[in-house]
């Protein structure tokens, strides 16, 4: 029973996460496109595209934060404390990304806030990746909790890790303009897709090779693990992935479709991931079933949250439905 | 300075900066699906125009709310990762609820009540309007269950360090939940209603658009002639409640080191000023009325109130914030209900009528200046009940020097120092941009909503 619970609030963990990456990934790849543009319409236009919904997408990082919390307390202890400096980082890229949004809304001089708003998204996308990049690069334990120094996440695998994140963020951001805009700056998009994905998956190669070198611990019990096959499988779809993300880019002719492979990548490599740790949450040694609340704890939150989250995907998608079809002009949400 | 310390400050100061964004969205929240009852109801423009004016400003104050709250989620981890790891089988799952029953809620429906005007019907914005003053009130209700769990932590066993056995309904139930909740909530509406009559004010100082805010200047009274009073009632309770369950903390906020003998009532200090190492008052003085501190805090004029002494000097915790900060938020509570009254008054004669409002200039004035009294008195209801509980982190289970992470002086002083600059920046052109949408005042003419009735 124990083992069952712990292992499903792991997955619904997954889960969340997995929502917020392809939510407010999308999001962040946006604000991080700012920077590399001049264009004041097609920022204004980004931020109509994502105006309605970032706040909503955010909330899956704070569900994801207190299912680790409450399940797994220790985990949410230890890693925070342990990755005190990326969470920091990403909790003010988070606080300008926010409110670079508002201001910019009621400011003229936009240019500033553009820039806020996508160093911003660096900012949080790069806590994301060292702090991901950290908890695999092994966090030190002692009997008193966290008993390494503050800058242990601060390795070469977690430095590329994050590059790779930025990119893969960007690559949602333009492939989401992509199906929401039409004209000049769908065009720019397009390419956008493409240069970006060429990155990320550079970079997706040259993080699991550094693995490979770094001779983590985590990547010989990867290596030994059962689950080769399956890891196998998910490696060559997210090859044919990233060869349809760029032919639909490169074709310009279905524009929803650059979004769906982008989707497909991310959720594929997401799964890959998950399998890879499973059933550590910190690897490689702390088990989910090891560090897990009690019975009473994992129960409750079944009801508080398990059965509540169906609900939050239906009326997410009834919101979204009110703001179907293409953006048509910039501030075009905002009436 | 240490990294306990500092851990302290940055806590305060990050929890202090955010609470003054949900006081005014859950407030205006509530406000918003009052006038939109109305505007549906009456078919009256003035309603709809007053939701839409103020929902720039609440849409403004729910963004720094978001990106402020999310600090607090982490800072558990990232600083109190003792306090974490022990309660957060019960403590985690409370912010896990927030999360997906309120949090969620709020911010999905908030798409809806901002961009939806003419997307859909009638009803469905209504509805969408309650969703999200809904999700801010649910929000503020397990926010402040968890934080009341900490000040009476019931039906939750600690075993090794973290949770072993939850009683889930007397652990959320706690003694603290209800009041808290109430009081908080209560003061939500109140900050809210005297900050939108203070802005009203304002306009009718200027006599700019003075009809359109008597309007919402007199909603705001006419919710204040409940708010005000039901806040002075509750904060009576929660006193009292300190006293039944934080003996040590009501001493420390009255600064009272020696227990009454049974029979005589206690004396209530207006200002003290303690020394702890003689364990005395140096300076006091005293309300003249005798027994007066028994009374108010139990209710009876000779009732025993346990003194500083009875308590261990570790467990005592500090005298001088709690003390004061109490006396303060209780003065405040006292001038609203004052206002109110005299706004009542003023209604009565006639006072508030359009041809007279130029008349009353010191009225628009008290009132005009009115506008931060609610989060002033907030902020010091919040260090009275947080400083109170020290030393503990968990009220008689574990001290707040248990709780803290493993972090460097530097580490923490550094997010600290970035905090307060972040902050201070947001605070500065929050009200630059809030003076902005009131310079622009209302917007009287752009077209009404276009309901899509068949959706």
């Amino acid at each position: 029973m124990h083992e069952f619970l712990a292992d499903f609030w792991f997955f619904a963990l997954a889960f969340e996460l997995f929502m917020y990456v392809i939510l407010d990934g999308m999001d962040l790849g946006i604000g991080v496109w700012t920077l590399f543009d001049e264009n004041e319409d097609h920022i204004s236009m980004g931020l109509s595209v994502i105006g309605p919904f970032w706040d909503a997408n955010e909330t899956w990082l704070v569900m994801a934060g207190g299912i680790l919390f409450g399940a797994f307390p220790a985990v949410y202890a230890i890693g925070a404390n342990a990755l005190y400096i990326p969470i920091m980082i990403l909790i003010f890229g988070l606080i300008f990304r926010a409110v670079a949004i508002e201001f910019r809304e009621h400011s003229k001089n936009k240019r500033l806030w553009d820039i806020l708003f996508g160093s911003g998204s660096v900012a949080a996308i790069f806590g994301q990746g060292f702090a991901i990049g950290g908890l695999f690069g092994g966090i030190k334990i002692g009997p008193g909790g966290f008993a390494g120094s503050p800058w242990d996440f601060f390795t070469p695998f977690s430095f590329i890790l994050s590059f790779g994140f930025i990119f893969g963020y960007m690559m949602l951001g333009a492939s989401y303009m992509v199906a929401k805009t039409e004209g000049e700056i769908q065009r720019v998009n397009y390419t956008r897709v493409i240069i970006s994905s060429i990155f990320a998956t550079l970079l997706t190669i040259i993080s699991l090779i550094l693995l490979h070198f770094l001779n983590l611990p985590e990547m010989k019990m990867w290596l030994s693990s059962p689950d080769e096959y399956v890891l196998t499988a998910l490696y060559i779809l997210a090859a044919l992935a990233i060869l349809m993300i760029i032919l639909s880019a490169h074709a310009e002719k279905k524009d929803r479709l650059p979004y769906f492979w982008t989707v497909f990548l991310v959720t594929d490599i997401f799964i890959a991931g998950v399998v890879e740790v499973f059933p550590y949450i910190v690897p490689p040694n702390i088990k989910a079933v090891e560090v897990a609340s009690p019975n009473e704890s994992l129960i409750a939150m079944m009801i508080g949250i398990g059965m509540i989250v169906p609900v939050i995907l239906a009326y997410n998608l009834y919101v979204k439905k009110h703001f179907a079809g293409k953006v048509k002009k910039s501030g075009g949400y905002y009436e | 300075m240490n990294a306990l310390f500092l851990s302290r400050l940055q806590f305060a100061v990050t929890t202090a900066f955010h609470m003054l964004w949900p006081l005014l969205s859950i407030g205006l929240s509530f406000m918003m699906v009052i006038l939109e009852i109305a505007w549906l109801g009456t078919k009256k423009e003035v309603y709809y125009r007053h939701e839409r004016f103020w929902s720039k400003i609440f849409f403004l104050t729910f963004g720094i709310g978001v990106a402020s709250g999310l600090v607090l989620e982490f800072e558990f981890g990232t600083n109190w990762a003792g306090f974490s790891q022990t309660a957060g089988g019960f403590f985690g799952n409370i912010l896990g609820f927030e999360g997906s029953m309120a949090f969620a809620l709020e911010s999905a429906f908030l798409a809806l009540f901002i961009f939806g005007w003419n997307r859909m019907s009638k009803g469905a914005h209504l509805v969408s309007t309650i969703m999200v003053a809904f999700g801010a009130s649910l929000s503020a209700w397990w926010i402040m269950d968890a934080n009341s769990w900490m000040q009476t932590p019931t039906g939750v066993k600690i075993v090794n360090g973290s949770v072993a056995y939850i009683n889930y309904l007397q652990a959320i139930l706690n003694p603290f939940a209800t009041i808290s909740f109430w009081h908080m909530w209560i003061a939500c509406i109140e900050t809210t209603i005297f900050f939108v009559a203070g802005i009203s004010a304002y306009y009718i100082l200027k006599d700019q658009n003075t009809e359109f805010f008597l309007k919402i200047f007199k909603i705001s009274v006419i919710i204040a002639i409940f708010a005000t009073p039901v806040q002075v009632y509750l904060g009576d309770l929660s006193g009292k409640e300190v006293g039944q369950y934080q003996p040590a903390t009501l001493a420390a906020m009255e600064s009272h080191w020696n227990t009454n003998p049974s029979g005589i009532g206690a004396t209530w200090h207006l200002i003290a000023i303690p020394e702890r190492s003689a364990e005395k008052n140096i300076f006091v003085i005293n309300a003249p009325v005798p027994g007066l501190m028994s009374f108010l805090d139990t209710g009876s004029f000779t009732a025993q109130i346990r003194g500083l002494k009875d308590f261990p000097a570790d467990d005592r915790g500090p005298i001088i914030l709690p003390f004061y900060s109490f006396r303060l938020m209780v003065l405040i509570g006292f001038i609203m209900v004052f206002m109110m009254l005299w706004a009542l008054w003023y209604w009565f004669r006639g006072n508030l009528k359009y041809e007279n409002t130029s008349r009353h200039r010191w009225f628009w004035k008290i009132w005009y200046w009115g506008f931060p009294l609610g989060f002033i008195a907030t902020e010091l209801g919040w260090i009275t009940r947080e400083v109170g509980r020290q030393p503990w982190i968990i009220y008689g289970i574990m001290r707040t020097s248990q709780g803290v992470s493993n972090l460097t002086t530097s580490q923490v002083l550094i997010t600290l120092s970035a905090f307060i600059a972040t902050y201070f920046v947001l605070f500065v052109l929050f009200i630059v941009f809030v003076r902005r949408i009131i310079k622009a005042g209302p917007d009287l003419k752009s077209p009404l909503p276009e309901y899509h009735e068949k959706r």
